[in-house]
């Protein structure tokens, strides 16, 4: 049976909630490990840090699964993925980062002009920030909420009802056919999203700019301060926080337990956990770029 | 996003909802049915709860905070101005609504877990077959818990995520803590920029209580209707924090 399969991705998957024989689920490829084999210091830790360093394990876990996974996707479930993680997106990112460039240009103005009667600044500024940080945070910070959330909800799902145990039994290992997929769709897509939001928050920007302090979009719009290293760094954010989102939130889905509290409460983990990884995750990128380039 | 009419029979379905709960939550309150037991037990669970997550978020926002800031400020040559950028976006800004989306991610959506599972478990019918309105036993407290702990919190954010900035100005930029300080208290801000990011912190945290509530409450379809409930109070409520970050911003005309 799984010798059609050389190659067997190591997951750790929680025990199964359904009455199937452990021995049989270990040969379909995947090797079950009762989560009582914690460290024993675990308790004396404080609980924030052992959820993030569970939650950072089992996430490097299932990206070794879907690296392993990579060579045999279905194009047509990632496209299926593409459709309802980029483009099904696209008008809550644009949305919010719509709003997002309004206020802060607004802000920004409002300040500048306590300091310098001079808003001429404002809009090289703004385009800067927005290509090195804020397009990639922001739009991270809003998928970890709407793509975390629908991956940790819909693999919770599939899990407390025991669909799991059946794609299993069908010699189909859960990672290979819903992880790997979405995290591929993910990384392709939340780049483009970036970009796609960033565009709307400059043009949104460059009208409130116009229409609250009168600044001509011909100044506003000058791209002199941005530089190839704010590109970069903007796209490894953005391409981190791509890859970061489905791997949380697929494990907090595959580790989901009890009825739908459990799905409940996965998708909180999930959302949780994936907004902290994009908070922290561009701290540090953002700061090695400073420090490095700087 | 296509504008059918079902898109928008669904918006105004949410908004009416949100409506009904958040009137019969207050109307409860002021009746003085709200439960002071359960009023407790939410504060500690959704708000001292919460501190580590708030906590964590913050000191890392202040961060980012400084590191986008060194370059504009290195380039003027306005080191001592770091105080300044930080506070002002820290306060107006950037901890309001970090502080919003973290709490509508943990609270608000275990909030909606909690009460989407009570709801399809039919266990909220069960209450009202023992004549206990779910209103002052369910809605109010966690409500009012969460409305009060998004304004505290914000509050905490903001002090943490100064900390942060100070800490980060200092390792990357070379800012003394003092410089730090005066460029903060230097005149240039005051207490109203302070006022304008509590306002923020207020409207937001009866946004998160209203639509996670309002989402639990109107869950149904078993354990994958929670799940979808817990999904779309958080997309919906990510959208209000925005959409009322402008609207106040905007409202306030720099007056606060």
């Amino acid at each position: 049976m799984s010798d059609e399969k050389p190659i067997l991705p190591r997951i750790d998957m929680p025990p199964s909630s359904a009455s199937l024989d452990r021995e049989r689920i270990a040969q379909m490829s995947v090797a079950p490990e009762p989560p009582t084999s914690r460290p024993s210091l675990a308790p004396r830790l404080p609980g924030v840090a052992v959820h993030a360093a569970e939650s950072t394990r089992g996430s490097v876990d299932v990206l070794t699964g879907t690296a392993q996974a990579v060579a045999r996707l279905e194009f047509a479930e990632v496209l299926r993925q593409l459709f309802s993680i980029g483009v099904q997106s696209l008008g809550f990112i644009s949305l919010v980062l719509g709003f997002v460039g309004a206020i802060l240009v607004y802000q920004a103005g409002l300040q500048s002009l306590r300091i310098v009667p001079d808003t001429s600044n404002v809009g090289a500024t703004y385009l800067e920030l927005l290509v090195k940080d804020l397009a990639a945070s922001i739009t991270g910070l809003m998928l970890a909420t709407r793509v975390g959330a629908g991956i940790a909800a819909e693999i919770g799902s599939m899990k407390v009802t025991d669909q799991l145990d059946a794609l299993r039994l069908c010699n189909t290992d859960p990672v290979d056919y819903l992880v790997a997929p979405r995290v591929v769709a993910s990384v392709i897509s939340t780049p483009l999203l970036t970009l796609f939001g960033g565009a709307v928050a400059v043009l949104t920007g460059a009208t409130t700019g116009y229409w609250a302090f009168g600044i001509n979009p011909k100044i506003f719009l000058d791209p002199r301060h941005i530089d190839l290293v704010d590109i970069v760094v903007g796209f490894t954010k953005s391409a981190c926080f791509g890859l970061a989102i489905p791997l949380v939130s697929a494990h907090a889905g595959l580790y989901t337990q009890g009825g739908s509290e459990g799905v409940g409460n996965a998708t909180t983990k999930a959302v949780v956990g994936s907004s902290l990884a994009v908070i922290i995750m561009g701290f540090f990128i953002g700061a090695v770029g400073q420090v490095v380039f700087g | 996003m296509a504008l059918s009419r079902d898109s928008v029979s669904s918006v105004l379905v949410s908004i009416g909802g949100q409506g009904v709960i958040l009137l019969s939550a207050v109307s409860a309150t002021l009746r003085g049915e709200l439960d002071i037991g359960e009023f407790k037990k939410s504060l500690v669970r959704l708000g001292l709860h919460s501190i580590p997550v708030v906590f964590f978020t913050a000191l890392f926002v202040g961060g980012i905070m400084v590191v986008q800031a060194a370059p504009l400020l290195t380039r003027f040559g306005a080191e001592s101005l770091l105080g300044w950028g930080a506070g002002f976006g820290i306060l107006r800004e950037v901890g309001p609504v970090l502080t919003g989306l973290m709490i509508s991610g943990r609270v608000g959506s275990n909030n909606t877990a909690e009460l989407g599972t009570l709801q399809v478990t039919d266990q909220i019918d069960g209450l009202r077959a023992l004549a206990i309105d779910p209103a002052g036993y369910l809605l109010a407290p966690r409500m009012l818990a969460i409305t009060l702990t998004t304004f505290f919190g914000t509050l905490l954010a903001m002090a943490i995520a100064l900390v942060g900035a100070t800490l980060t100005g200092m390792v990357i930029m070379n800012v003394h803590p003092m410089s730090f300080w005066n460029g903060l208290t230097g005149g240039l801000l005051g207490l109203g920029d302070v006022l304008h990011g509590l306002t923020k912190a207020l409207v937001f945290g009866i946004a998160i209580a209203t639509s996670s509530t309002s989402f639990g409450m109107h869950a149904s379809g078993g354990p994958p209707g929670v799940g979808r409930a817990v999904n779309r109070s958080v997309v919906v409520t990510a959208v209000l924090i925005f959409l009322l970050d402008a609207l106040v911003s905007f409202a306030s005309k720099g007056a606060l």
